[in-house]
């Protein structure tokens, strides 16, 4: 699963980072915090919490892939996330903002029990015994119907109650779901970034790089794996109710095998290497499914055919594209030079 | 249970047990010698099935030779796919299995725009059924059976007594090594993804005279190849042929014990732990 | 340093274009003379076959109409649009189609497939008083006055209220078996199928459901004949599935009759084996097609090629666009509300013949179900026998 040459990150700067590279950042937040006064269009906003939800879901995934591991579950606890939320909320009367904190615990939870098992193995395995427990998980689901409604799914999912000071936001407008959204995703970006780039994050690289190597200096391997894949899984739960409580109707199938392989997809075809390469794919990826969407049967095969371009011309993800580009050019260099005989001797 | 119903599950359960160890062989070995996970598997599988329908069905070939055209020429997709997707990327693990992924998806979407929209079956080929202490054992499925068994056996002696299949193997334990002694990787890689196509095409062709044909009939049988695969010991050939004989036990026997609705769970569930206690497999194959 | 300002300068370039574009393009506004006749349904997946054909045969019948002279409103002329989305049968996809409709393409007749996703996406077509037809087995879960605005396309599985006392009437059948896809539809044929058989003094004696995706079906074949049923219900079922089922049924010595909704003869004497369909009940099944449904085959596969022909169950997406256009024309008026109401009471004329009427208020509490003439065969002796014919559903 390693390539060898995998460029360490980044020694994390001490103190707050530089300034300047901060402008296109807030130039980008700006955007989006403004971008609901921009239209009322209720499917582009919808189409932009979408995004976000998958961003998140996106983001996190990556982080488990970050420690080495092929994780095919990750459905199972977005899944757990939003049946536990649902069920909280519209069953037992809990507040929505209790409950989405809850569902994520929930889903952390779940994660620590079977990570326990299973981050013990890696690669094929790991992505087997993970995929597994997703459909087991499923199967629940499914079959348990009192609990979950079964196959016709889980409806009448109350949306979230209205912010306590500010009563106006009663949430019966997408334009409230964006912004909760939204802050759902900049709450979870910052927790993976914290996460990655800090001592900890170097600790998973060591540990992806050569985790036998990184165990024989001390390094509690399994306690780093679980530690972090709870993480991911309890910041996807809590996309997972929100997810619930947008559309107010889950079903089993809301949360197949085929959700994370997009996921995992969005993430490869982005780049694994930084945070931004699940951003950059995701988007990249959703949209051009979203503009495919009108092709019929052709829309998935646009959509395959355009993710098999890209991994095979951009085998390390789009967010290598500048360093592609660089490499390229320096070829040309290098070639014209060797051409008109140039060069040292 | 009563004795009837006891013997008809035992013989449903090797029915489904030798199909799923078809889908599987070639699966892994495609593991076994490249270490991926080859999803495309199920679109060919499908295509096979397609391929054989047509020849049988709209030209009226005869259903052997129908069987030999389809083998070799999705044998050779399969090794095209290989050496214009594959090989470009060999050794970025994430990449080919999602460009796998990918192909999949693309080849059934076009199997949609190709092959029209209603289901298709090739007419029976054998017909009659064998009475056995009151259940029924049709012969289609005996032969199907047969034929997978055969390929089972196939596949085993090639790998250990031809040269190509013990480079083949050279391969999957050191590339680098083998290639010194003269075994070419490209050369080995290429069979692997022929042979291991023109497998799935057998499994889809033979699937296509028992049951019915869609172009989404890939998916099931590549997520239930892997399953198998993993239990069996990915990349060992006696392993998939247990496992498959195990799940399609567990499966005819849970079917007509609990329901098959109340089976799939458990199913999976017994696999998860099962890895999980030994995740090597049934075979304990070693693999990184 | 540098590199990774480059990094976040190539996303904001890649976001903020296609952003700023979608913001500034301005959605294509329905032009006054086009009426969007909307669809959610699947284009890709396994279900897709459905979809396509639905697609096919709504694109024919408003071109049709449209051809014909389209609608006349207060003097104005209007002519229909088709528009479909790929639903993939997901329900985010379909809540995210559903929204595009109505508020780019100004949507206010939307056809859904499935009764999961159709309830998925009410909450935002009631709300915005959307006319919805769903393409699915009825369901109270949907169907029931709280949904004001949302219809059946026909009466799918409630014929089990006419065939079982037909059966209980006409054979020796004394007890059921019933096997359902392990969906939302075969939840919702359960019940109907149930309902139907509570009318009558009949047994069930196995109620399971399946996967529909599994191809062999002797294992669960197995534990539902084990209990020695006259009568296996295998409604609703894909049509290629559903004859699996019958040639597997017959292989492990299953000899009496079986219930096969929405049947394809073709698919039966290919899959099953024509043969094996004795004693089928073909639900629904009409023996001399009459002229209208010739002509809608005749055209659609003059238009689309016989490979494209869904079989009968095409008739089954038949009615709607005419039925809308009549409402409008009869109402002169695009107001859903106004149309709702109408339809309600209008004198309608199915593809099946007529009278047709909007029923269903004894079960659901609100007619929302077309009714029409019911025509189930039965296959005898190698030939479909019309066993009922053109039989009016009464109170239902």
């Amino acid at each position: 699963m390693v390539e060898p040459g995998t460029k360490m990150k980044e020694v994390p700067e001490s103190g707050p980072a530089g300034g300047k590279k901060k402008w296109p950042a807030l130039g980008l937040l700006a955007f989006l915090l403004a971008f609901p006064l921009m239209t009322q269009d209720d499917y582009f906003l919808h189409t932009a919490v979408t995004i976000f939800l998958f961003v998140l879901y996106a983001a996190s995934y990556r982080l488990i892939l970050v420690t080495g591991q092929l994780h095919l579950g990750a459905n199972a606890f977005i899944g757990a996330g939003a049946y536990a939320s649902a069920i909280m909320v519209r069953d037992a009367g809990f507040s929505f903002w209790l409950a989405i904190f809850l569902a994520g615990f929930i889903a952390a939870i779940l994660a620590v029990g079977i990570g326990y098992f299973a981050l013990r193995v890696k690669g094929v395995y790991f992505a087997i015994i993970t995929w597994g427990f997703a459909e087991g998980i499923r199967f629940l689901y499914m079959r348990v119907e009192s609990v979950f409604g079964g196959p016709s799914g889980f409806f009448g999912i109350p949306g979230p109650d209205p912010l306590p000071f500010f009563s106006r936001i009663d949430f019966s407008e997408k334009t409230h779901y964006y912004y909760l959204a939204l802050a759902l995703l900049l709450f979870s970006l910052w927790v993976l970034y914290r996460m990655e780039h800090s001592r900890f994050g170097l600790i998973l690289d060591g540990i992806r790089e050569g985790d036998r190597l990184a165990a024989s200096v001390g390094v509690n391997l399994m306690g780093y794996k679980v530690a972090t894949f709870a993480v991911c899984s309890g910041l996807a739960g809590m996309g997972g109710s929100f997810y619930a409580h947008y559309t107010y109707f889950i079903s089993p199938n809301d949360f197949t095998v085929l959700l994370t392989i997009f996921l995992a997809l969005y993430v490869v075809v982005g780049g694994m290497e930084r945070l931004t390469g699940a951003v950059v794919g995701t988007v990249v990826l959703f949209i051009a499914g979203e503009l495919f969407a009108g092709y019929g049967f052709y829309r998935m095969m646009l959509f395959s055919g355009l993710t098999i371009v890209v991994l095979l011309l951009f085998p390390e993800g789009l967010v290598a594209l500048p360093k592609a580009f660089r490499s390229a050019w320096a070829k040309i260099i290098k070639s014209q030079e060797a051409r008109t005989g140039g060069g040292p001797a | 249970m009563a004795l009837d119903v006891f013997i008809q599950t035992i013989l449903n359960g090797l029915t489904i047990g030798a199909i799923y160890a078809l889908l599987a062989l070639g699966l892994t070995l495609l593991f076994g010698i490249m270490d991926i996970l080859f999803f495309a598997h199920g679109a060919l599988y499908m295509f096979g099935a397609y391929s054989a329908y047509y020849l049988v069905v709209s030209f009226g070939v005869n259903y052997v030779v129908a069987a030999a055209v389809t083998l070799a020429g999705i044998g050779l997709l399969g090794a095209v796919i290989e050496k214009v997707l594959i090989r470009p990327v060999r050794g970025e693990v994430m990449a080919v299995f999602f460009i796998a992924i990918s192909l999949n998806w693309f080849l059934e979407n076009s199997g949609f725009a190709l092959f029209g929209i209603k289901p298709k079956r090739i007419p029976p080929i054998f017909h009659g059924k064998v009475e056995f202490l009151g259940a029924t054992l049709t012969w289609e499925r005996i032969v199907v059976v047969l034929i997978s068994l055969a390929a089972v056996a196939a596949l085993h002696l090639f790998l250990t007594r031809t040269r190509w299949g013990l480079g083949m193997r050279a391969f999957s334990e050191d590339p680098e090594t083998a290639e010194l002694q003269g075994i070419s990787n490209d050369f080995v890689c290429t069979l692997g993804f022929f042979i291991g196509s023109g497998l799935a095409a057998l499994a889809g062709l033979l699937v296509a005279s028992l049951f019915i044909v869609t172009p989404t009939m890939g998916e099931h049988a590549v997520l239930t190849g892997i399953l198998i695969i993993a239990l069996g010991g990915l990349g060992s050939i006696p392993g998939a042929l247990i496992a498959a004989l195990i799940l399609g036990f567990i499966e005819s026997f849970g079917a007509s014990v609990l329901g098959a609705d109340y089976t799939w769970g458990p199913m999976f569930m017994f696999c998860v732990i099962f890895l999980i206690i030994r995740p090597t497999g049934i075979m304990g194959i070693e693999r990184s | 340093m540098k590199v990774k300002r480059i990094r976040i300068w190539l996303g904001l370039l890649v976001l903020a274009p296609v952003l700023l574009t979608m913001t500034l393009v301005s959605p294509a506004q329905a032009a006054p003379e086009e009426v969007v006749f909307g669809a959610v349904i699947p284009l890709s997946g396994p279900a897709a076959p459905w979809g396509i054909a639905m697609q096919n045969v709504w694109g024919m019948l408003t071109d049709q109409i449209n051809q014909a002279g389209g609608m006349t409103v207060g003097g104005k002329k209007y002519v229909w649009k088709l528009v479909a989305y790929d639903s993939a049968m997901d329900p985010s996809k379909t809540v995210s189609a559903v929204n595009r409709l109505i508020s780019r393409d100004k949507a206010k007749f939307i056809m859904i497939l499935d009764g999961g996703l159709v309830q998925a996406a009410q909450p935002i077509t009631e709300k915005n008083k959307v006319i919805v037809v769903a393409m699915a087995t009825p369901g109270k879960d949907y169907i029931n006055p709280k949904n004001h605005y949302t219809f059946m396309y026909g009466m799918d599985a409630m014929t089990a209220s006419f065939l079982y006392p037909w059966v209980e009437k006409n054979t020796d059948v004394k007890t059921v078996a019933l096997l359902h896809p392990d969906m939302w539809t075969g939840k919702a044929t359960a019940e109907l199928t149930r309902y139907g058989i509570s009318l009558t003094k009949l047994k069930i004696v196995f109620d399971e459901f399946a996967d529909q995706a599994a191809t062999d079906f002797y294992p669960v074949l197995t534990r539902a004949l084990a209990t020695k049923p006259d009568f296996l219900a295998v409604a609703n079922w894909d049509p290629a599935v559903g004859a699996l089922l019958i040639k597997q049924a017959r292989e492990l010595g299953f000899k009496g009759p079986m219930h096969l909704v929405t049947p394809d003869i073709p698919t039966l004497k290919e899959v099953a084996g024509w043969a094996n369909c004795e004693n089928i009940f073909l639900d629904p099944y009409i023996d001399q097609p009459n002229p209208t449904m010739k002509a809608f085959q005749d055209e659609y596969i003059k238009r689309y090629g016989e490979d494209q022909w869904p079989g009968p169950v095409g008739y089954s997406m038949y009615d709607y666009p005419g039925w809308y256009t009549q409402a409008i024309q009869e109402t002169q008026s695009f107001d859903t509300t106004k149309i709702v109401g109408y339809l309600e009471t209008m004198k309608m004329k199915s593809i099946w013949g007529e009278p047709a009427w909007m029923g269903g208020k004894q079960y659901f509490g609100i007619a929302r179900v077309p009714l029409y003439p019911i025509y189930i065969g039965q296959v005898k002796g190698g030939e479909v026998k019309q066993v009922i014919d053109g039989l009016l559903p009464g109170d239902l």
